[in-house]
């Protein structure tokens, strides 16, 4: 995960950045490019999706990064332009929910030193897991993405979406309401868990 | 909404650390003496745990630096377009100044010996008329209307486009600042 508070060096790269050094720029992106490649996939479902909107971000952070106000997390500011870019891309591509038997692209999974059946394991839930956002309407996905991969308050998902707090809490909860649905109505297999 | 999914948001409220309106323990009770609401709330805390447990999706590794030559691409062409505007609202406010010249020597022209600057503004009106028609048909405006319509359209086109490119140049930030 990206530096979660505006750090000097941070400072520094914006700064540069703005005073037109590429260079301080790409400082921005190697330490960004994950969180916003991880959200762009989640919300468009797609690797190649992913990778453009992932530099359409960028792209956009680097020409309006005068706008950007240094009293708010870098991340949080990135985020938000990533995450209106995707649900613009979603809306334009009517990719508000996939067909129930649409297939998303296999994730990535880490395999380090890790035996083929955990690999298959992990693969199978990253996929499910996939499967249950693509199922979600894009405003819904992103609060739910916005929570569980980035672990922002109430305040900062309104922030970043537009919306108010009351918005988000319901939009989570409807979204949490179809996610579980969808568990129960296609008898997906969860492994047992800790109870409440 | 129901009770149950009342009490589900309520638990979940409590789970994203955001303030809950119900004590913890009054909603375990409620749920004890609810099982199938209870049954309902465990599959949206497995849901809950599944989501929680799933990893970041990291960028490939070639990404960062398409990314960066993407950048320096944008750069470049922010670049020639902030040049491109430069040079025309340049020469468009260049061009009134040249013209009150041209007028003002006209002028004295006329006042020392009105024979002599006939001609050049015969000159000058017969090649602007050959070289820009647009150019043409507002110099025979101006001639018919004012001498002064001409320069001030040009002053206006020039300021006008100077105004452009200087709210272009704000908005191309790293740009402007370089």
């Amino acid at each position: 995960m990206a530096p979660r508070a505006t750090n000097p060096a941070e400072k520094r790269w914006i700064a540069g950045a703005l005073a037109g050094d590429p260079q301080e720029f790409a400082h921005l992106i190697q330490a960004y490019q994950n969180p916003v490649y991880n959200l762009c996939y989640r919300m468009l479902g797609q690797h190649e999706d992913a990778e453009d909107a992932t530099q359409e971000t960028f792209l956009r952070a680097y020409t309006h990064l005068h706008q950007y106000d240094s009293n708010r997390r870098f991340l949080n500011w990135i985020l938000t332009i990533a995450s209106h870019l995707c649900i613009d891309r979603l809306r334009k591509k009517k990719l508000h929910t996939l067909p129930i038997d649409a297939v998303p692209a296999p994730e990535q999974v880490h395999t380090n030193g890790v035996s083929p059946e955990h690999i298959a394991v992990a693969r199978e839930q990253a996929d499910e897991i996939q499967g249950w956002l693509a199922q979600l309407p894009a405003d819904y996905r992103t609060a739910i993405i916005l929570l569980y991969w980035y672990g922002f308050s109430y305040e900062e998902i309104a922030q970043i979406l537009h919306v108010s707090v009351p918005a988000v809490k319901s939009r989570l909860h409807r979204a949490r309401k179809k996610l579980a649905s969808l568990i129960t109505s296609h008898a997906v297999n969860i492994p047992a868990a800790s109870n409440p | 909404m129901s009770n149950c999914e009342q009490q589900l948001q309520q638990l979940f409220l409590a789970l994203d650390r955001h303030p809950a309106t119900e004590h913890a323990a009054l909603r375990r009770r409620w749920l004890a003496q609810h099982p199938q609401c209870a049954s309902l709330a465990q599959t949206w805390l497995l849901m809950d745990e599944r989501l929680r447990a799933a990893p970041l999706q990291p960028a490939p590794d070639a990404l960062a630096i398409e990314i960066v030559q993407a950048v320096l691409e944008q750069r470049r062409h922010d670049r020639r377009v902030l040049a491109g505007l430069t040079v025309v609202g340049g020469v468009m406010s260049l061009l009134p100044t040249l013209l009150l010249s041209l007028a003002l020597l006209i002028g004295i022209g006329l006042l020392i010996n009105p024979a002599i600057a006939a001609p050049i503004i015969g000159f000058l009106l017969a090649s602007m008329r050959g070289v820009f028609i647009l150019l043409s048909l507002l110099t025979t405006l101006a001639h018919t209307l004012s001498p002064w319509l001409l320069p001030l359209l040009l002053l206006t086109a020039g300021g006008i486009l100077t105004l452009v490119g200087l709210g272009l140049s704000r908005n191309l930030s790293p740009v402007r600042a370089s």
